[in-house]
């Protein structure tokens, strides 16, 4: 008799005790050893009796392009880290499901039926106030000061690069290229990913990076280091919303929409304020007032949901500027 | 017996027309100058060039359109006769078992062959730790081993000093005892040397053999431009 | 009975002839195997441009890109070239050991970019050597590595050791007779470079400066590290940012067959000579060299070992950050378990490939059948192919067979390509060498092809194919270019690994782990000389 046969007919029964699994594609700093990934990967494999697996990508800008290009070969389940920027583009790759998630009683406004928030935050420059005592109060000002040397991320790959391509449009609308133009010989590094520029940052390659205005909080809570600080600038600071999406072979339809409804809860955005070091879409003041201390919300500008071609305008607004 | 009927060869303005019906067994030296046609000659009857008319037979079988590995002939050149990297039993047994494997027959017969040719080292020593005089010895030993009517050898021990030249003559002489009836063609410059192992010779002049028939040392002396091939070589 | 023994006769000749028919195409088969594949990659390309919906592909985005690939390879091109002859006329003249010389120029052609590259960042970054040296000597440091500088200088480092390697070996080859007559005549080194020697030092040359230039159009690996701005692009980075951001396969392909057709239209000149490298096997000196070197030659000296060795001081950042977590994680053994799977798979099926041309082409050269000359460039051809232009034709083939390659399947492959016409060029000439005789004597002793491949062949070509196998080995095992498209979370190689460290702001980690490969390098390169040298001795 066929041993193998024999083999799997005795297996079979153990099959019921093999767990689900699902599937997440995100960026890599999410699932760092110092992200919130590992944490909530936790808290959500103990309700869910569930296994999760995390696959991470080089850049946030990567992560559609990846599951477009091979149509979600790899069969992930969720996309988590999407830029609200992003969400019309992907919204029509046709890749993406309706997710059927009530998403009302969030700390910000959300209606959108194919992705929902996990996290937002507010695009700023870091300095070290140890180097600079007298920061820029304006990107205005901020183009002026030619002693000061820029890192930003690329705005065709990386999602705060995109960030500060729609800031600067928000702020300057049709003179977006001259600003621009007027910046390029601060800026020494366009790095891929905000990890790369931000870690070169560290190192003492610039005076200034593009990152978040919850980026001092990190120094400060974990590090002790208050001189990290973010630049307050007059003008409000362009907008971040992460989304959550399934995809549409998505292998456990039901789970991943547990993980979504899951991704609203507390359980999951503890996590986030020293994990990602962004803001919860709940509202969790009371329970993390240190992070929220350590990184007070800045003036902040309108919200926006562009489309493909906006989208396209921006980056071109700054291709100019370097061609 | 070797027989060479007619045997022509030309390439483009070179004709070699080679007769010499009875080429008898024993050592028989091949004299000319160079250039005469004498490795023509050679690689004529090994079957390296295919000649545009005539026949070679060996004890009357015709070889004329034969590969070279079916014809019955061995044959050793100038240099690069054995392959060094391999050891002096592989290159020996090469000559009768290709695959060259090694079992009991063929230890033995390599190393009849190696005692023939006075070779005393291992045989599994690399052929290219060898002298000069070893390896034509190797080479010789593999030429006997196949027992093989017809041994040509193209100027073999040029290359060696007179003395080492001297001993492989002895060699070649000792071995044809245990095959009288090998058909052993030398080419060399050397014909004083030649002279002291064979009276016979095939002389080739402006690639024919002279008188289509084997001559004695002195009817060789007085060929029609001999001397004056022996004078230039002096 | 005559027409009995014919039978025999007759039988005992075809079968023969089939064994030997039957051995020619064992061992060819694999290069024909080798050309199907080429002709159906050829097949699928072109019928997806023909087939595929209009997209858009606009040339005018990419003509920065375009000048920014030939700026770059011709500036270090040309910078290779004035300090490769450099270096090597004053390591010749100084009075430093000549093997020591050529194994650090070795090392230097085949120690993986990503090591270099780190090294490079580790004098001249922000928080780098030569920052700490100026802070302690109260001086401004201002120095962008992240740059073009940046990016020019790594480049011509690995290229600068290539050309003085050529004119190393030249010069210690230079016969002891001329150098005799060079000194009873009282001619200087200068004047003898100048114009008795100036020949013969050139010649070959050409080949080199072709194959300089082509390595830097291909630049990838030191764009994907050091460029800081997007007016830094290569063609290759340009098609990895089409895969991996703009998932638009079209342009990624165009500009691989693009840059394809570029790089094979450089390399014809290169076809003409019949190149052979022998960069890596030792050259004698000559046991009488008269010229020596003077206290410029030796200033020079010093900066040129500076230059060339000073990278290496990464080693001991890196092992100085020893670390328990990276050693413990099973992502650190995933990748060095990946690299070796790789490196040995791309290994095997490059030494099949190139060993069954290398039959192939001597099969021909024996029968005299002119078509060699094709087979040469089928093969040779593969070293000019940029890496990122057959991977983005590679993926197209699996998007064409529904992603049923694996990543690791995929640059295996993509490695096996570059790798092959390496050990094709290098083993030629040795396995050319008498094959007349050797013919001659095959033909002799009716030694069938399989019997002459394995027993006496690769015999003979031993020490060469073991040196070539390690040298190629680590040319794999050090990539970075394939991988950067083709990996998922269970596949990256360390070179990836090691870069996405790096980029996630573990420096100290990043660090540690490149002298642990580095370390297994040198150990592989240990291994294979010091078994090369002992059979040498034996």
């Amino acid at each position: 008799m066929n041993l193998k046969l024999i083999f799997i007919i005795l297996l079979f029964p153990f099959t019921i005790f093999a767990q689900s699994e699902l599937k997440i594609f995100t960026y890599g700093s999410f699932n760092s050893d110092w992200g919130p990934g590992p944490n909530i990967e936790k808290s959500f494999e103990e309700i869910c009796e569930c296994d999760l697996i995390w696959s991470t990508s080089d850049s946030s800008g990567a992560l559609l392009s990846k599951v477009k290009l091979t149509n979600n070969k790899e069969g992930y389940d969720l996309i988590l880290g999407l830029d609200d920027s992003l969400m019309s583009e992907a919204e029509d790759t046709q890749l993406f499901q309706k997710h059927n998630i009530d998403t009302s009683g969030l700390a910000i406004n959300w209606d959108n039926d194919y992705f929902t928030p996990f996290d937002y935050g507010f695009f700023s420059f870091i300095y070290n106030s140890d180097k600079i005592p007298n920061p820029p109060r304006s990107l205005t000002d901020l183009a002026k000061r030619n002693d000061l040397s820029i890192i930003i991320m690329d705005p065709r790959y990386s999602t705060p690069g995109l960030g500060l391509a729609k800031w600067i449009y928000q702020v300057f609308g049709d003179q977006s290229t001259d600003y621009w133009k007027s910046i390029n010989d601060q800026i020494v590094i366009t790095s891929k990913s905000w990890s790369d520029g931000y870690g070169l940052f560290l190192e003492g390659e610039s005076d200034l990076v593009l990152s978040y205005s919850t980026s001092p909080a990190y120094h400060s809570l974990i590090e002790n280091d208050k001189n990290y600080r973010s630049l307050d600038l007059s003008d409000g600071h362009a907008s971040q919303i992460e989304v959550i999406g399934i995809l549409k072979n998505a292998s456990n339809y039901e789970l991943a929409r547990e993980f979504i409804s899951f991704s609203l809860t507390e359980n999951f955005q503890q996590h986030i304020p020293q994990g990602n070091w962004m803001y919860p879409v709940l509202d969790l003041q009371s329970s993390q007032s240190n992070f929220y201390s350590a990184a007070p919300i800045p003036k902040s500008l309108q919200q926006l949901y562009p489309s493909q071609s906006e989208k396209q305008n921006w980056i071109d607004s700054w291709k100019k500027s370097i061609d | 017996m070797l027989k060479i009927k007619h045997l022509k060869y030309s390439v483009q303005e070179f004709v070699c027309n080679y007769h010499c019906p009875n080429i008898s067994e024993g050592i028989i030296g091949v004299v000319g100058r160079s250039g005469s046609g004498k490795s023509t000659l050679f690689n004529l009857i090994a079957g390296y060039l295919s000649q545009n008319y005539g026949k070679i037979l060996i004890d009357d079988n015709d070889i004329s359109n034969m590969e070279v590995g079916n014809r019955d002939i061995s044959i050793l050149f100038q240099s690069f006769n054995n392959f060094d990297h391999l050891s002096i039993f592989q290159n020996i047994i090469l000559g009768i078992d290709p695959k060259m494997k090694k079992h009991n027959d063929n230890i033995q017969l390599v190393n009849k062959a190696m005692k023939q040719l006075d070779l005393k080292m291992p045989m599994e020593t690399i052929v290219n730790t060898l002298s000069g005089g070893e390896q034509q010895r190797v080479s010789l030993a593999r030429a006997f081993i196949r027992k093989n009517p017809v041994l040509l050898l193209d100027e073999p021990f040029n290359s060696l000093d007179p003395g080492l030249r001297k001993t492989l003559y002895k060699d070649l002489v000792r071995i044809t005892k245990f095959n009288p009836k090998m058909t052993i063609l030398i080419s060399s410059h050397y014909i004083e040397e030649l002279k002291s192992i064979t009276n016979k010779f095939i002389y080739i002049d402006q690639g024919r053999i002279y008188k289509s028939a084997l001559l004695t040392y002195n009817e060789l002396l007085s060929a029609k431009n001999f001397k004056l091939y022996m004078e230039e070589k002096i | 009975m005559k027409s009995k023994i014919g039978l025999i006769v007759g039988k005992n000749l075809l079968i023969n002839r089939l064994n030997i028919q039957k051995g020619v195409f064992f061992l060819g088969f694999p290069y024909l195997l080798y050309l199907a594949f080429i002709i159906s990659l050829a097949y699928v390309v072109v019928e997806y441009f023909f087939y595929s919906e209009e997209q858009k592909f606009i040339l005018q985005d990419y003509y920065s890109v375009f000048l920014f690939t030939f700026y770059q390879a011709f500036l270090a091109t040309l910078i290779s070239i004035i300090f490769g002859f450099i270096f090597a006329v004053v390591f010749y003249l100084s009075p430093i050991n000549h093997k020591f010389i050529s194994l650090l120029l070795n090392i230097c052609f085949i120690i993986p970019v990503i090591f270099i590259s780190y090294g490079v960042i580790n004098i001249f970054s922000s928080n780098g050597f030569l920052s700490d040296l100026a802070i302690l000597i109260d001086v401004n440091y201002d120095l962008n590595i992240f740059s073009f500088f940046g990016i020019i200088f790594v480049t011509s480092y690995f290229n600068i050791a290539f050309n003085a390697n050529f004119f190393y070996r030249k010069l210690l080859s230079i016969p002891e007779n001329y150098l005799k007559l060079f000194k009873s005549n009282n001619i200087s080194f200068l004047d003898a470079v100048k114009i008795p020697l100036r020949h013969y030092l050139l010649s070959g040359y050409a080949n080199v400066v072709i194959l300089t230039f082509i390595f830097c159009i291909g630049n990838f690996t030191i764009i994907y590290l050091f460029a800081g701005s997007p007016s830094l692009s290569t063609l290759e980075l340009a098609i990895y940012e089409s895969l991996n951001f703009k998932a638009d396969i079209y342009s990624a392909l165009i500009l691989g067959i693009i840059q394809l057709f570029m790089v094979l239209i450089l390399s014809i000149p290169f076809f003409y000579n019949n190149p052979s490298f022998n960069l890596v096997s030792s050259t004698r000196r000559s046991s009488y060299y008269p010229f020596r070197g003077n206290l410029i030659v030796y200033f020079i000296t010093f900066w040129a070992l500076v230059f060339l060795i000073s990278p290496f001081f990464i080693l001991f950042n890196g092992l100085a950050n020893f670390s328990f977590d990276i050693l413990s994680s099973l992502t650190f053994y995933q990748s060095f378990i990946n690299s070796f799977s790789v490196s040995i798979i791309s290994l095997f099926l490059a030494l099949i490939l190139s060993l069954s041309s290398l039959y192939l082409y001597r099969f021909m050269q024996e029968r005299n059948i002119f078509i060699n000359k094709y087979l040469f460039l089928s093969i040779a051809a593969m070293a000019f192919i940029p890496s990122l232009s057959l991977s983005a034709i590679i993926f197209l083939v699996n998007i064409k067979l529904n992603f049923i390659l694996s990543n690791f399947i995929c640059v295996a492959f993509i490695n096996s390509f570059f790798v092959t016409p390496v050990v094709f060029i290098f083993l030629l000439t040795r396995f050319l060498q008498n094959y007349q005789n050797a013919f001659k004597l095959c033909s002799l002793y009716k030694i069938n092809p399989l019997t002459r491949f394995f027993k006496i062949d690769l015999f003979f070509i031993k020490e060469e194919l073991l040196i070539i196998s390690a040298a190629v080995f680590v040319l794999s095992f050090g990539d970075l270019t394939s991988v950067t498209i083709f990996n998922d979370q269970s596949f990256m190689t360390v070179p990836y690994y090691i870069s996405q460290l790096y980029s996630s702001y573990r420096y100290n980690d990043s660090f540690f782990v490149l002298s642990v490969f580095v370390l297994i390098i040198f150990f592989i390169v240990y291994l294979s000389s010091k078994f090369v040298s002992s059979h040498a001795k034996n």
